[in-house]
């Protein structure tokens, strides 16, 4: 399985970086005002939003490469999450399309978005 | 054939450059929260934005006639991307993109400038001089800049080369132990719908080579790799049916253009 680019100097995102944790809760609220509340999913999952800022050439080109044989959302990968230290093995990215913006000598620029998928 | 123009100082696009890969995936949703996807290979596109500035009424001119001739987004033209190399297969030389006469013998898998193994080995085996070289559907007569990394355990000469209808550019370079960029950038006065770049090895000759690229501007950039696609595009649309120019003076004509190509292959 691939895994999702690192920078050049390692780093897997750049500041400012967004993570969020999605539970899957539903609620059913009852004429007397009790509610029942139950999981629609055992377990929460993570989203990632990436945004790479001051990238060279070389960094803007790997991650377009990593997008095509990734085919948009289509294709899984593994994502090493820098907040805890931990590698999720079935992420997906969110999106079907990857603009990169260059300013200038390396100043590329672009944002992705990943998600946990669920096993 | 049409093509998108280039400016006069032989580029092919301004900084800033935005450029959009778009691809489609058909997605089921399931209620545990599962999902089953399928990727549609055949709606890949590729969008650019360049934003031009500076531009005079001679080069302004040419883009307008370009609109014109392709009366907006109705028709297509050849696009060579700016952001990329516009050679097929860059570090796979024994694809058939790659056109070598008999006597060149190729060894992959050789240590590259970059510190992987990517680069690869040429030897001419015959008794004259041979080519290795790759044609490319793009007009003759742009600037194109073809680079590429080179050594040899001995001191020899390599030659690098553009042909095309009107003829041949050629430049030689030294090769030495260490690593060296070999930079030709060339541009001459041809109607050719196809160009040709490729390397000459002398007899008896070997050099270990790493890192082709043909990019349409006048000088090399970082390199990019490429496999079965590279930066030419020959069925490219405007996204626009209009043009809008904005003058802020004499040759201070700015305005935004924007390019699809479909991605086949």
């Amino acid at each position: 399985m691939s895994a999702f680019p690192r920078l050049k100097t390692g780093a897997v995102m750049q500041y400012p970086a967004s993570r969020t944790v999605e539970h899957a809760t539903r609620v059913h609220r009852f004429v007397d005002g009790g509610e029942q509340r139950y999981r629609e999913r055992g377990v929460p999952l993570r989203r990632w939003v990436i945004r790479l800022d001051r990238l060279d050439e070389a960094e803007l080109q790997s991650l377009q490469e990593f997008f095509v044989q990734a085919q948009g959302r289509a294709g899984t990968f593994s994502f090493l999450d820098p907040w805890d230290d931990v590698t999720y093995d079935n992420c997906s990215l969110e999106d079907d399309d990857l603009t990169v913006e260059v300013s200038g000598e390396m100043r590329g620029r672009t944002e992705l978005r990943v998600r946990e998928n669920r096993s | 054939m049409l093509y998108f123009p280039q400016l006069a100082n032989g580029a092919g696009g301004q900084f800033p450059i935005k450029r959009r890969a778009v691809r489609r995936t058909l997605v089921n949703t399931c209620v545990d929260g599962t999902t089953v996807k399928l990727a549609d290979a055949g709606a890949s596109s590729v969008e650019w934005e360049l934003g031009l500035t500076g531009l005079t009424v001679e080069e302004w001119g040419r883009l307008a006639a370009l609109l014109a001739a392709v009366e907006g987004r109705r028709a297509g033209f050849t696009f060579l991307d700016p952001t990329d190399n516009l050679l097929v297969w860059s570090e796979d030389l024994s694809q058939a993109a790659w056109v070598k006469e008999a006597g060149v013998e190729l060894t992959p898998g050789m240590a590259d400038p970059l510190g992987t193994a990517r680069a690869t080995r040429i030897a001419n085996t015959g008794g004259t001089t041979l080519t290795l070289q790759q044609t490319l559907a793009a007009p003759g007569g742009y600037q194109y800049c073809f680079s590429l990394w080179a050594r040899s355990a001995a001191a020899g000469d390599l030659w690098l080369f553009r042909s095309s209808g009107a003829g041949t550019v050629r430049k030689e370079f030294r090769t030495l132990r260490a690593w060296s960029r070999l930079v030709h950038s060339s541009k001459i006065q041809d109607a050719s719908e196809t160009v040709s770049f490729g390397l000459e090895v002398n007899a008896g000759q070997t050099a270990e080579v790493f890192g082709l690229q043909v990019e349409a501007q006048p000088g090399a950039s970082m390199y990019k790799k490429t496999a079965s696609r590279g930066g030419v595009y020959a069925e490219a649309f405007f996204q626009d049916d209009v043009l809008t120019l904005t003058s802020e003076g004499a040759g201070e004509n700015s305005g935004i253009v924007r390019v699809r190509a479909r991605v086949q292959g």
